[in-house]
C-alpha cells in the first residue's frame, strides 16, 4: 500500500494483469505458529492464576481466617525468598539449555535440562516440606477458607512445575532420540516459555502471599 | 477426601443400580425415546455397512470442515433436547398456577415434582448455552475461519479434533446423568452454598461440574486455534481490513473465550474441591465465603454471552450484505464496534449481581459501563439497516432470518438497558423479565444460526435447503418467539419470579396459558423443520449447488466448489480486496482457473483425539461417581496418549500437483452437467447424484 | 509469509538465547525480590508504604525478567507473543482490582465487623 494503514475503504480495480492465484512456494512458518498458539494457551493459564488471586484477594479479610493460622503464621518470607532462589536458579539452567540449542550441541543441551529438572525437583521438595509443616501445626486446607485457597494457589504453581517437569524428562529422551529437529527445538522453545512463565508466576505469589503476609 | 453420606465402595464409588431411575415414567419416557432412536442409528449403520465410512471419514477426522459439521451436529442434537426441556417447563408452570390446580404423576401441583423441575430447568442452561449455542457456533466458526482467510486447514487441525471430542465428552455427561443418577438442581448458574455438599448431597451438581469443565477445556483449545489461525495463515494479500466481518467477529470471541473461559474453570474448580476434600471456599462456615463464588462465576459468565452473541452478529454481517448487493456498511467502524464489544464485556460483570450489596457507587459504575456496550451494538444495528438502505433486496429464508434477528436485537438489547439500571434492578431481579431479556438476545443467537445454516448448507453439502419449507420454519419459530416472550415480559413486570415449579397465584395462569400457546407454535416449527430437512435431502439432486448458489455471495469462501474439496483451495488465492468473491464477480474474473497447480500436502487422519475423549469421558464419569481407581487410570492414560504420541512426529499425506489439477477441473464443471465422480474427500452429503 | 526452510536453530525465537541476558536476569530478579525481603522484614515504612513498594518492585521483577529472559519486544518474530502478554496487563486489573473494589464495599455493608 502506498503510506499508512490501508482501511479498505476502496476496492482497487484489476489492472490488465491481476494476481488471482499466490505464489506455489508460498508456505507458512510453523515455529512461529506454534510459538504464537503457546503463548496464547500462557494468556489462559495466567487467567487461572488470576482468578486464584482473585478468590485470594476475597479470602484473606480476617473473617476468612475463622480464628485459625494467619497469612504471617503460614508463610514465611525467609523460606519463601530461599524457594525463590532455588526457582530462578533453575530457570537459569533452562536458559542455558536454549543456548546449547541456539548453537547445536546436544549433550551440554541435555545436562542442562536434566540440572534445571533436578533443581525443579528441589524446590518442588522444599514446599512439600513447607506445606507438610503447615498442615501438622493445625493449618490444612480445611481448617479455613483462608488456608483453602492459601493451599490452592501454591499447589496449583506446584502442579504447574511438576507437570513442566515431566515435559523435561520427555524432552530429554527426544533430544536423545531426535537431536535439534524442528519439532523438539520448537518444543523446547515453548517449554522455555512455560518454565520461565511459572517463574513469573512465582514473583507474584511470592510477594503478595508471602511478603504481603508479614506486612 | 469428604465421606459422603451415602453408600460408597471402592470399586463402585457412589454407583448402585438404585441410581438408576427406572420408577419414573418421564424419565422412563426419555429413555425409550433415546433407545429407538439409538437403535435405528446403529442399525443403519449396520445395515448399510458404514462402520469403516464413520471412523475413517469423521470420527478420526482433522478436517476443519468435518469437525465443524460434528460440532453442529452435537449442538442439534442437544438444541432439541433442550427445547424438550423448554416444553416440559412451559407446560408445567401452566398446568401449576394457583393453590387449586392438580397434581398428577406424584407431583402435588402440575407433572413435575420440584426436585425434578429444578433439574430440567438447571439441564436446559446448561445444555442450551454450553452444548448446544457454543458447539453450533463453534461449528460455524471451525468451518468457516480457514476457509475465510483463505488457509487450508486450522493452525492446529489436531488439537482442533481433540477440542471437539472434548466438548462432545461434557454433552455426553450431560445425556448419561438424564439415565444415571440425577443432575443438578441448582440452576446453570449453580449458586453456593446451594452447591455445596450439604444442600446437594447427590451427584447432579457433580455433573454440572465435570461437564462444564470439560466443555471448558474444548472451547479453551479451540479458541487458541482460531486465534492462531487468523494471526498466522491469511492468504497473500488478505490484510487485516480486508477480512470478512465474521471473522473479525471469529477473533474477538475466541480471545473472550481463551481469557473468560479459565476463569469459571477455576470457579467450578474450587467448588468441586469443597465438595471433595472439604475446603472452605464457599461454604457458610470457617471462613469461606459464597458470594466470591458468585463473583467468580460472573467474572466467566458475562463474557460468555458475548462470546455467544458476537458470532451470530458476525453471520448476520455476511447474509444481510449478501442479500442487499451491497458492501457492508461502514466496515472500519463495525470492526472498532466488535473489538470494543470484546474489551467492554471484561468490565460489566457485576451487573448479574446488582442486589448482593455492593454499594451505590460500585453499582453505578458498572451501570454505566454495560450501559457503554450499547453504543457500538446500537452501531452494528444502524450498520445493518443502513447496509440495507439503496440495496438490491430479495428475501431469501437467510435473510429473513437475519432481519428478524435485528429486530429481537433491538428487543433484547433495550430491554437489556433496562436491567443495567440499578433502581429498575432491584425490582426485576430474579424475576421472569430477566428470563425474556436473555431468551431475545439468545434467539438473535438461533436466528441468525438458522439463517447461517441455510446460507452455507449449499455450500457445505453440494445441494440447496428447501425455500418453500424453509419460509414456515421461520413464521412459525418467529412468531412462537415473539408470543412467548411478550407475554413474559409481561409476567415479569407483575413480579413472578424465576425457576419456579409452582405458581402461587391464579392470576397469572392467562399469560402463562399465552406462553404455551407460543411454545406450541414453536412446536410446529420444529415440526417444520424436520419436513424441510426430508424435503431438502429427498431432492438433492435437482437442488445442486455450484460454487455460489445464491448469485450474490461476497467473502472468500464462496470460491471454492460446493460441497468444498478437503484441500480447500486447489491453489491458494491471492487477495485483492474485502469481498473478494464479489470483486471477482464484479470484475469478470470469476471463471478464471489457476493454472500452474503444486503439491499439496494435508495431515493425516488419527483416532488419538477419539481415544482421548474416551478417556476423559471415563475421567468425568470416575470422578462424578467417586471412583477413584477410574479416576487415576484414565487420568494416567491421558498423559500415556499424549507423551506417546508426543514421540510420534508429524504426519501428513501429500497429493501431486497433477491430481490436484484433475480434481479442480472435475469439480469446476457445473452441477447441470455431475461429474461422474465425486469429488475425492468433498463431503458429498449421501453422495448428491453422482454414481460410485 | 516466507518460505520455511531455515535451520530450526537458526529461527529468531532461538536466535535471541544468550547466556549474557540469562545471567543479568537470574541475578536483577533476585536481588529485586531480596530488596523485598529485606523491606518486609526491616518493617521500614508504614503497611501501606510497604504494600506499595513491594508491589512496584513486582512489576519490575516482571518487566526485568520480560526483557532479560523472555526477549519480548515488537520486532515481527516477537510482536504477536509480547501482544498477547500484554493482555494480561488489563486482565489482570480488572478481574483482581474491581473485584477488591466490589468486596470492599460488600464486606463494610453485609458483614459483621
Amino acid at each position: 500500500m502506498s503510506n499508512g494503514i490501508d482501511w479498505g475503504l476502496h476496492d482497487p480495480l484489476p489492472g490488465d494483469n491481476p494476481i488471482l492465484w499466490a505464489e506455489p512456494d508460498h508456505e507458512h512458518d510453523v515455529m512461529s505458529t506454534r510459538m504464537l498458539g503457546f503463548w496464547l494457551y500462557m494468556l489462559s493459564d495466567s487467567l487461572i492464576f488470576a482468578a486464584l488471586f482473585t478468590a485470594y484477594e476475597v479470602l484473606s479479610f480476617p473473617m476468612s481466617f475463622a480464628g485459625g493460622p494467619t497469612p504471617r503464621d503460614v508463610a514465611s518470607p525467609l523460606y519463601g525468598y530461599a524457594e525463590t532462589i532455588v526457582l530462578f536458579s533453575s530457570v537459569f539452567a533452562y536458559g542455558m539449555v536454549m543456548v546449547n540449542l541456539k548453537a547445536e550441541r546436544a549433550r551440554p543441551a541435555m545436562l542442562w535440562l536434566s540440572l534445571s529438572l533436578v533443581i525443579g525437583l528441589a524446590f518442588i521438595g522444599m514446599e512439600v516440606h513447607e506445606l507438610q509443616g503447615i498442615a501438622a501445626a493445625g493449618g490444612a486446607p480445611q481448617r479455613s477458607g483462608f488456608l483453602s485457597i492459601f493451599w490452592a494457589v501454591v499447589v496449583v504453581h506446584g502442579i504447574h512445575l511438576a507437570v513442566g517437569l515431566l515435559w523435561m524428562v520427555v524432552m530429554f529422551f527426544q533430544i536423545a532420540r531426535d537431536g535439534f529437529t524442528l519439532l523438539v527445538t520448537y518444543r523446547l522453545a515453548n517449554l522455555k516459555v512455560y518454565w520461565l512463565y511459572q517463574g513469573l508466576i512465582w514473583t507474584f505469589v511470592y510477594t503478595f502471599v508471602y511478603l504481603r503476609g508479614s506486612i | 477426601m469428604i465421606n459422603v453420606q451415602d453408600h460408597w465402595d471402592w470399586f463402585f464409588g457412589r454407583l448402585t443400580l438404585s441410581q438408576v431411575p427406572y420408577d419414573n415414567l418421564i424419565v422412563g419416557t426419555a429413555f425409550i425415546f433415546a433407545a429407538v432412536l439409538g437403535v435405528v442409528i446403529v442399525g443403519s449403520l449396520t445395515y448399510y455397512r458404514k462402520w469403516g465410512w464413520l471412523y475413517s471419514e469423521w470420527l478420526t477426522t482433522i478436517d476443519h470442515k468435518r469437525i465443524g459439521i460434528m460440532y453442529g451436529i452435537v449442538g442439534t442434537v442437544m438444541l432439541f433436547r433442550g427445547f424438550v426441556d423448554a416444553i416440559m417447563m412451559r407446560t408445567q408452570q401452566v398446568m401449576a398456577a394457583g393453590p387449586l390446580s392438580p397434581g398428577y404423576l406424584g407431583a402435588e401441583h402440575g407433572y413435575l415434582p420440584p426436585y425434578h423441575y429444578d433439574q430440567i430447568y438447571g439441564s436446559h442452561g446448561t445444555i442450551m448455552l454450553i452444548f448446544a449455542a457454543t458447539p453450533i457456533l463453534a461449528g460455524f466458526m471451525n468451518y468457516l475461519v480457514p476457509l475465510q482467510i483463505g488457509a487450508r486447514d486450522m493452525a492446529f487441525p489436531y488439537l482442533n479434533a481433540l477440542a471437539f471430542w472434548m466438548t462432545a465428552v461434557g454433552a455426553a455427561l450431560t445425556m448419561v446423568s438424564l439415565f444415571v443418577g440425577d443432575f443438578s438442581h441448582a440452576g446453570w448458574v449453580g449458586l453456593a452454598p446451594l452447591t455445596e455438599l450439604p444442600y446437594s448431597p447427590d451427584v447432579g451438581v457433580d455433573y454440572w461440574s465435570w461437564a462444564l469443565q470439560i466443555g471448558s477445556i474444548g472451547t479453551t483449545i479451540g479458541a487458541v486455534n482460531i486465534i492462531a489461525t487468523i494471526i498466522k495463515m491469511r492468504a497473500p494479500g488478505m490484510t487485516w481490513m480486508r477480512m470478512s466481518l465474521f471473522t473479525w467477529t471469529s477473533l474477538t470471541t475466541n480471545v473472550i473465550g481463551l481469557t473468560a473461559f479459565p476463569v469459571l474453570g477455576v470457579a467450578i474448580g474450587l467448588l468441586s474441591l469443597d465438595r471433595y476434600l472439604g475446603t472452605h471456599f464457599y461454604t457458610t462456615g470457617l471462613g469461606g465465603n459464597f458470594m466470591l463464588y458468585t463473583n467468580l462465576f460472573w467474572i466467566w459468565g458475562h463474557p460468555e454471552v458475548y462470546f455467544i452473541i458476537l458470532p451470530s452478529w458476525g453471520m448476520m454481517s455476511e447474509i444481510i450484505p449478501t442479500f442487499s448487493e451491497k458492501k457492508l456498511f461502514g466496515y472500519p467502524v463495525m470492526v472498532a464496534a466488535t473489538m470494543s464489544i470484546g474489551c467492554i464485556s471484561w468490565t460489566v460483570w457485576l451487573h448479574h449481581f446488582f442486589t448482593m450489596g455492593a454499594g451505590p457507587v460500585v453499582n453505578a459504575f458498572y451501570s454505566i459501563a454495560t450501559m457503554l456496550v450499547a453504543i457500538p451494538t446500537g452501531v452494528k444495528v444502524f450498520d445493518w439497516a443502513l447496509t440495507m438502505v439503496r440495496g438490491r433486496l430479495t428475501f431469501t429464508t437467510p435473510m429473513l432470518w437475519a432481519v428478524s434477528a435485528i429486530f429481537m436485537q433491538i428487543i433484547g438489547g433495550w430491554t437489556g438497558m433496562m436491567l443495567a439500571i440499578p433502581a429498575i434492578n432491584y425490582m426485576t431481579h430474579n424475576s421472569v423479565f430477566v428470563i425474556a431479556h436473555f431468551h431475545c438476545v439468545v434467539m438473535v443467537t438461533v436466528f441468525a444460526s438458522i439463517g447461517g445454516a441455510t446460507f452455507w448448507f449449499p455450500k457445505m453439502f453440494g445441494f440447496t435447503l428447501d425455500e418453500r419449507s424453509g419460509k414456515w420454519v421461520f413464521w412459525l419459530l418467529v412468531g412462537g418467539s415473539f408470543i412467548v416472550f411478550t407475554a413474559m415480559f409481561m409476567l415479569g413486570l407483575t413480579g413472578m419470579p424465576r425457576r419456579l415449579a409452582y405458581v402461587p397465584y391464579a392470576t397469572w395462569w392467562p399469560l402463562l396459558a399465552i406462553e404455551e400457546v407460543g411454545i406450541f407454535v414453536d412446536i410446529a416449527a420444529l415440526a417444520a423443520f424436520i419436513w424441510q430437512i426430508t424435503v431438502s435431502i429427498r431432492d438433492r439432486n435437482t437442488n445442486l449447488a455450484g460454487r455460489d448458489p445464491w448469485g450474490t455471495a461476497r467473502s472468500l469462501e464462496w470460491l471454492t466448489h460446493s460441497p468444498v474439496p478437503d484441500y480447500n483451495f486447489a491453489v491458494i488465492p491471492h487477495i485483492n480486496a474485502r469481498d473478494e468473491a464479489a470483486w471477482r464477480r464484479e470484475h469478470h474474473l470469476d471463471h478464471i482457473m489457476p493454472t500452474e497447480y503444486s503439491d499439496i500436502e494435508l495431515p493425516l487422519n488419527t483416532p488419538v483425539p477419539m481415544f482421548i475423549g474416551a478417556c476423559t469421558a471415563a475421567f468425568g464419569f470416575a470422578m462424578i461417581w467417586r471412583i477413584w481407581w477410574l479416576a487415576i487410570a484414565s487420568l494416567v492414560a491421558i498423559f500415556a496418549i499424549v507423551i506417546i504420541r508426543s514421540f510420534g512426529g508429524p504426519t501428513g499425506t501429500i497429493i501431486p500437483g497433477s491430481e490436484v489439477h484433475r480434481m479442480d477441473r472435475l469439480a469446476a464443471r457445473t452441477p447441470e452437467r455431475r461429474p461422474d465422480r465425486p469429488v475425492p474427500g468433498a463431503i458429498t452429503a449421501f453422495n448428491a447424484g453422482a454414481a460410485e | 509469509m516466507s518460505v520455511d526452510n531455515t535451520r530450526p536453530s537458526e529461527h529468531p525465537e532461538i536466535a535471541f538465547s544468550n547466556s549474557r541476558s540469562y545471567l543479568i536476569g537470574y541475578v536483577v530478579t533476585v536481588a529485586l525480590l531480596g530488596i523485598s525481603l529485606l523491606l518486609v522484614q526491616s518493617h521500614a515504612m508504614s503497611a501501606f508504604n510497604l504494600m506499595a513498594s513491594i508491589s512496584v518492585i513486582a512489576f519490575l521483577t516482571t518487566i526485568a525478567k520480560l526483557y532479560f529472559l523472555f526477549h519480548l519486544n515488537f520486532s515481527e518474530a516477537q510482536r504477536w507473543n509480547t501482544l498477547t502478554l500484554m493482555l494480561n496487563v488489563p486482565l489482570l486489573i480488572l478481574s483482581i482490582g474491581l473485584t477488591a473494589w466490589m468486596f470492599q464495599t460488600l464486606y463494610d455493608r453485609v458483614m459483621m465487623h
